[in-house]
């Protein structure tokens, strides 16, 4: 009878190494599927979401696109979805208007110069707001399903 | 034994991975104004020729304000009002206490819902700056409010938001 094999010391060891190593694996796997994690008032951003409240306008006449901040939390910038039939765009307010570089605070309000094409059937405004993850200061652009406001033209 | 002690340990590690993970997910509270914070425009006098509007503005809710938000529309189909009146506001001696703290009034001494039930205060706002007629207000009540062992300064939000319309008087 052959008594070759690993002693009981050495395959406890290996068996708990390896179960190590594979619940860390499976541990950074599970996390970069999450994706970073932001937080805005002690709880996730996308929670934060839901307390935005805010009121918008476009006046076509006056080629302008007016929205007032009436709730408690701060909106760093605004997602625009311009859609033509056919096709959508989607721009950063900040970068077709003079939108204020440190958002709208609570109570604020924005008035401002947006040129849409003649074709344009709708515009949906979702707000982004700035959290913080473990890299720092990071914006989270709201759901558009969720939270996007919609301006029909 | 060396076993027990890293299954153990295992265990306890994820387990506090997996609570800091699920804990952002637990709603906190934001805070918001208590049910039954408004206010009202009692009367107002818009004198256009020289461009000032008087507002009286009461308190007919159940609870204290610590100031309100005002803005207003500069077109008669304007729907969202966005010209701020708080930097307008002519600040004067009618026995109020009123300051300007991030873009609204403040009524009375900051950090206390001072302006009670039933309340009134008279404010004055200078449009010459503006240039242009208004024709409705809208106003947010605010409150100070302990969150956490902090003082916020809390917006009541689109629930007790009053729009008034208004014409020249004189």
């Amino acid at each position: 009878m052959g008594k070759n094999g690993v002693s009981p010391v050495i395959a406890t060891v290996l068996l708990v190494a390896m179960v190590i190593v594979i619940a860390l694996i499976i541990f950074l796997w599970f996390r970069g599927l999450q994706g970073e994690v932001i937080t805005k008032f002690g709880q996730n951003i996308e929670l934060t979401c839901s307390e935005v409240e805010f009121y918008a306008e476009y006046d076509a006449s006056a080629t302008e696109l007016r929205i007032s901040n009436v709730g408690n939390i701060p909106i760093f910038g605004m997602k625009v979805k311009i859609e033509q039939p056919g096709s959508y765009t989607t721009e950063n307010l900040n970068e077709i208007s003079s939108w204020p570089s440190r958002g709208l605070g609570q109570g604020a309000a924005f008035s401002g110069a947006v040129v849409l094409d003649a074709g344009v059937e709708r515009i949906v405004l979702t707000p982004v707001l700035m959290g913080t993850s473990d890299k720092g200061a990071k914006t989270f652009v709201c759901d558009e399903r969720q939270f996007g406001q919609e301006i029909i033209l | 034994m060396i076993g027990y002690v890293l299954l153990v340990s295992l265990a306890i590690v994820m387990a506090g991975l997996l609570y800091a993970w699920l804990s952002g997910w637990i709603p906190k509270d934001i805070p918001d104004c208590p049910e039954g914070t408004s206010l009202m425009v009692k009367d107002y006098t818009y004198d256009c020729t020289n461009q000032r509007i008087f507002l009286t503005i009461a308190n007919n809710g159940r609870f204290g304000v610590g100031g309100y938000f005002i803005k207003a529309t500069t077109k008669e189909n304007q729907t969202v009002a966005t010209t701020d009146l708080a930097t307008p506001i002519i600040l004067q001696d009618n026995g109020e206490d009123v300051a300007i703290f991030e873009n609204s009034v403040v009524i009375g001494p900051p950090n206390e819902n001072r302006f009670l039930p039933n309340n009134e205060t008279p404010n004055v706002f200078d449009l010459s700056s503006i240039g242009q007629q208004i024709y409705r207000v809208d106003i947010v009540p605010a409150r100070w409010q302990k969150e956490d062992n902090r003082l916020r300064y809390i917006i009541c939000g689109e629930d007790s938001t009053l729009k008034e319309k208004v014409t020249c008087t004189t």
